[in-house]
């Protein structure tokens, strides 16, 4: 078994279901199913490597993620709206050949092959060898996927089923120190989740699952994985439309909605949740921040059908690992957050002090979590994995560094982070990544980003740079400008400020939290 | 409000995005959208809206609204228009 037999499996039961709806287009299991077998023969097959897919809610950026995973190989999405050098990064890290490209982003692959001195396997679809005989592509070996040969060798072509230790993705999370670390995630990690969310749920083949993820986001394998594994059809929402996603739920009668609590945010803010907006609604599942009992509570008076749940769980942990299921009459929360529930079977968690001792019922720790949907390291980061994994008699454990208690019935909550990362839109922000971008480029240490709660409905970062203040107008668009070339644009400070000192706190160290008011007074 | 007038006040308002990202008013193509030209990515986009409301003493709703309805700038001043008149 392996993470593409359950798209297989539908497909030979019902090959004219559909599959997917993306850019105003349906496509059936079989029409997929052929497009991904187009490509899986002419990415190399066989051998278990990393191959990137450089697509974006695209018809083939979800039969590339199929078509790399019937080839025995693991896909690594590569989101076109990233700076070119990190994409270089992402794709020189895994020590990848083979790169499928939609003709779209050609401009970007341009851009990222002039950084990289290697030659590479690029597969192209809907484009023929004439027109992909461009200067930039020479020495490459290009290949045109969607050819009548390789359709022919397509049908031939029998599919190895065996590879649940395989990887099956590479994504990439902020990393502290500059760099982002690679999360590899296998087919048996994947497997273990998809089972969970099919025993805990009753999906149907007549289901239609919202896409509201990026693919470069792990939460988009529940989409893809769960809606296929059901045999339903899975509506990938325009990127545009997911500012206002209300129209095309409701006129695609959507009826299992997955997304960023800070979606339902905006929705609420720009009045999407009105009751009974939505349904069709059956289940209304949040991950990737923290969830408001207040926004929870909005949404199912919305959804008034659904099942609302929370779920938790850090990429290391395989798209989620814990779920709380809303219920408006007995609800758990602390701090007016939802409680992240219960940990998923086939796994599990202990809170630590930071000796790695048990606390008891009741207090905050260290979630620490073990089982068969977690990773065993970061790849090839020996220093990552030493700090962020742990062997507890034989057992590998993960450390969230997110800090968490249960109560007397096992139910965990969020109650904070151990370190500075934050969540913007549910991404995974290292502020000392930021820090470390800005530092290098000014040659001045003294820098610390923060991130700043505007108000009920938006925050912004703001990067504070130790130095002369009248620096401050001069320097901040090539500060903003060097972020934008290293970071993705969720990372990229709004603000610059210059500050003649930080605030200090009694240990001689700089006080965030006042920090973090003198900037609030200058700037909001 | 003119529309001439209320396109100046958006403008106003976007004044600092435009000088950061340095991009002129008069690159910005108004029946296109704002995305789409480069000058707002989705959330930025959003607080926009938001400075917009303060400023026009108005309040969206887009439960019946696609995205690509008003993200021009010739769109949003008829909706703006909408609910001045």
């Amino acid at each position: 078994m392996n993470i593409y037999s359950y798209f297989e499996k539908a497909y030979k039961s019902n090959p004219g279901n559909l599959a997917l709806f993306v850019k105003d287009a349906g496509y059936s299991y079989k029409q997929i199913y052929d497009y991904a077998a187009q490509i899986a023969v002419s990415v190399d097959a066989g051998k278990s490597s990393f191959t990137g897919l450089l697509a974006h809610r695209s018809v083939l950026a979800f039969a590339g993620v199929l078509g790399i995973l019937r080839s025995g190989n693991a896909y690594v999405p590569l989101n076109p709206g990233f700076p070119p050098e990190r994409l270089a990064f992402m794709i020189e890290f895994p020590e990848m050949e083979t790169i499928i490209v939609e003709e779209r982003y050609l401009q970007v692959l341009e851009k990222i092959l002039k950084l990289i001195n290697k030659k590479f396997r690029l597969v192209f679809t809907g484009m023929t060898e004439s027109e992909l005989d461009l200067p930039f592509l020479h020495g490459h070996t290009v290949i045109a996927a969607d050819t009548p040969v390789n359709s022919g060798k397509a049908l031939h072509k029998s599919v190895q089923s065996e590879f649940s230790d395989h990887y099956a993705y590479m994504l990439f999370t902020s990393g502290s120190t500059g760099k982002p670390k690679a999360v590899a995630v296998k087919h048996k990690n994947v497997m273990c989740y998809v089972e969970n969310m099919n025993n805990m749920n009753s999906f149907s083949s007549s289901d239609r699952f919202s896409n509201t993820f990026d693919l470069t986001f792990d939460l988009s394998v529940h989409d893809m994985f769960v809606s296929w594994s059901n045999g339903a059809s899975l509506y990938c929402i325009p990127e545009d439309a997911l500012m206002a996603p209300a129209k095309f739920v409701r006129n695609h009668e959507l009826t299992c909605w997955f997304s960023v609590p800070s979606l339902a945010n905006v929705m609420d803010r720009f009045r999407m949740l009105k009751p009974g907006t939505f349904p069709n609604i059956r289940y209304s599942l949040f991950c990737g921040e923290p969830l408001k009992e207040s926004l929870a509570e909005k949404w199912q008076k919305a959804a008034p059908n659904s099942i609302l749940k929370n779920i938790y769980g850090p990429a290391e942990t395989t798209i989620g690992i814990s779920e709380y299921e809303y219920q408006p009459g007995k609800r758990k929360s602390a701090n007016g957050i939802l409680s992240i529930g219960k940990i998923f079977s086939g796994n599990k968690s202990k809170i630590v002090d930071e000796h790695l001792n048990e606390v008891n019922t009741g207090q905050t720790g260290e979630l620490l979590l073990c089982g068969k949907q977690v990773v065993e390291k970061y790849w090839n980061n020996h220093e990552k994995t030493a700090g962020a994994f742990v062997d507890i008699k034989q057992e590998k454990w993960y450390k969230t560094g997110d800090l968490v208690k249960a109560d007397d019935e096992d139910d965990l909550f969020f109650m904070g982070r151990k370190d500075f990362q934050v969540k913007i839109q549910g991404n995974r922000v290292e502020l000392n990544e930021i820090d470390f971008v800005i530092s290098q480029f000014l040659k001045n240490d003294n820098v610390l980003t923060i991130f700043l709660q505007k108000d009920e409905y938006s925050s912004m970062l703001v990067a504070c740079i130790n130095d002369d203040p009248e620096n401050e107008i001069k320097q901040t668009t090539e500060i903003i400008n060097e972020c934008k070339k290293k970071l993705p644009a969720y990372m990229v400070p709004e603000s610059i400020v210059f500050l003649e000192s930080f605030p200090q706190n009694k240990n001689g160290k700089t006080d965030r939290n006042k920090l973090t008011e003198i900037v609030r007074s200058k700037l909001l | 409000m003119k529309p001439e007038e209320i396109k100046s006040k958006l403008f106003k308002l976007m004044q600092p995005r435009l000088q950061r990202l340095g991009i002129q008013e008069s690159d910005i193509d108004e029946h296109e959208s704002l995305l789409g030209q480069g000058v707002f990515d989705s959330m930025a986009f959003i607080e926009f809206i938001t400075q917009m409301e303060e400023e026009f003493d108005i309040e969206m709703d887009f439960e019946e609204m696609d995205a690509s309805d008003f993200t021009s700038v010739s769109q949003l001043i008829n909706i703006i228009n909408s609910f001045l008149s």
